[in-house]
């Protein structure tokens, strides 16, 4: 079910960048289409990303830095190196760690790793850290919430908050 | 301590530091060599980094005599895409031609 969705995501990332006669699918790509895959846009809503924004500055990246190609060539746009890594490392590790699908979430924590990507860039301007994703993915500890209950590994249904997390919150509010 | 509460803790498994530093501009460059053709140098500029003939032979010229020119400057993954598209057609079509990425930032001793 949720690998449906991934793969929805992926497929709108190409189409998108068709559509915009891009010479390139990029990271960023994906990352725009994963704006709308309910799991990932879960995690970065929650992690308090202003989807909004995000989906702004993934605009004016396009607009900036995506190399356009000529209208009338029907030529299909080509997924860059960061493209393939990203997907590649998120299946290795679904695979690795013996989670039963692939979805979004996976895709996003990837995205995180790619050296000087306007997509790492960007979520990390939301303010939200690697960390912050993977422990509300992990645990479904969310950012900034500050009730006082113990509880590590809860679900995600229940909000949870330790030392670390208030403290986070705390140097997030400071940056 | 600095103002950040966290630093209380263990520390382990606990690093939060989130640089958010601005991606920065690559250039993707040419290097010259004394066996791949300057019509197969020219063909790349125009094919992959979509130059027009009379700016392509003057790219190529540059390469030819000043070692390296700077065909393209793009995000890092497109930088490197480039790269790697140049240096498979360049193998394909049997040129040694070398092809590299840095940082548009970094001095570049022909600039």
């Amino acid at each position: 079910m949720s690998q449906q969705t991934l793969r929805f995501a992926i497929e709108s990332a190409v189409r998108e960048a068709e559509a915009r006669h891009h010479e390139y699918v990029t990271v960023e790509h994906l990352l725009f289409a994963l704006l709308f895959e309910p799991i990932a846009r879960d995690v970065l809503a929650s992690c308090g990303a202003d989807m909004t924004e995000l989906q702004v500055d993934l605009e004016e990246y396009f607009e900036a830095h995506v190399p356009k190609i000529a209208d009338d060539t029907s030529e299909d746009p080509k997924q860059t190196l960061g493209f393939h890594r990203v997907l590649e490392k998120a299946i290795l590790h679904v695979q690795s760690c013996g989670k039963a699908s692939i979805d979004g979430s996976d895709v996003l924590i990837q995205m995180q790793d790619e050296t000087e990507s306007h997509a790492a860039f960007l979520v990390q301007k939301q303010g939200i850290s690697k960390m912050d994703m993977l422990e509300y993915i992990s645990h479904g500890v969310k950012k900034d919430t500050d009730e006082g209950e113990d509880g590590e590994g809860a679900s995600p249904e229940h909000e949870t908050d330790d030392e670390e997390e208030s403290g986070r919150a705390g140097s997030s509010k400071s940056r | 301590m600095g103002e950040h509460d966290q630093d209380f803790d263990s520390g382990l498994a606990t690093e939060r530091h989130t640089v958010t530093k601005k991606p920065r501009p690559w250039n993707v460059l040419l290097h010259n060599d004394d066996y791949t053709t300057m019509d197969f140098v020219q063909t790349v500029l125009i094919t992959i980094f979509h130059h027009n003939a009379s700016s392509a032979a003057q790219l190529m010229l540059q390469v030819h005599h000043k070692g390296k020119a700077v065909a393209g400057t793009y995000t890092r993954d497109i930088a490197e895409t480039k790269q790697s598209e140049a240096m498979v057609v360049a193998r394909k079509s049997g040129h040694p031609l070398k092809c590299t990425v840095e940082p548009a930032s970094a001095p570049s001793e022909n600039e």
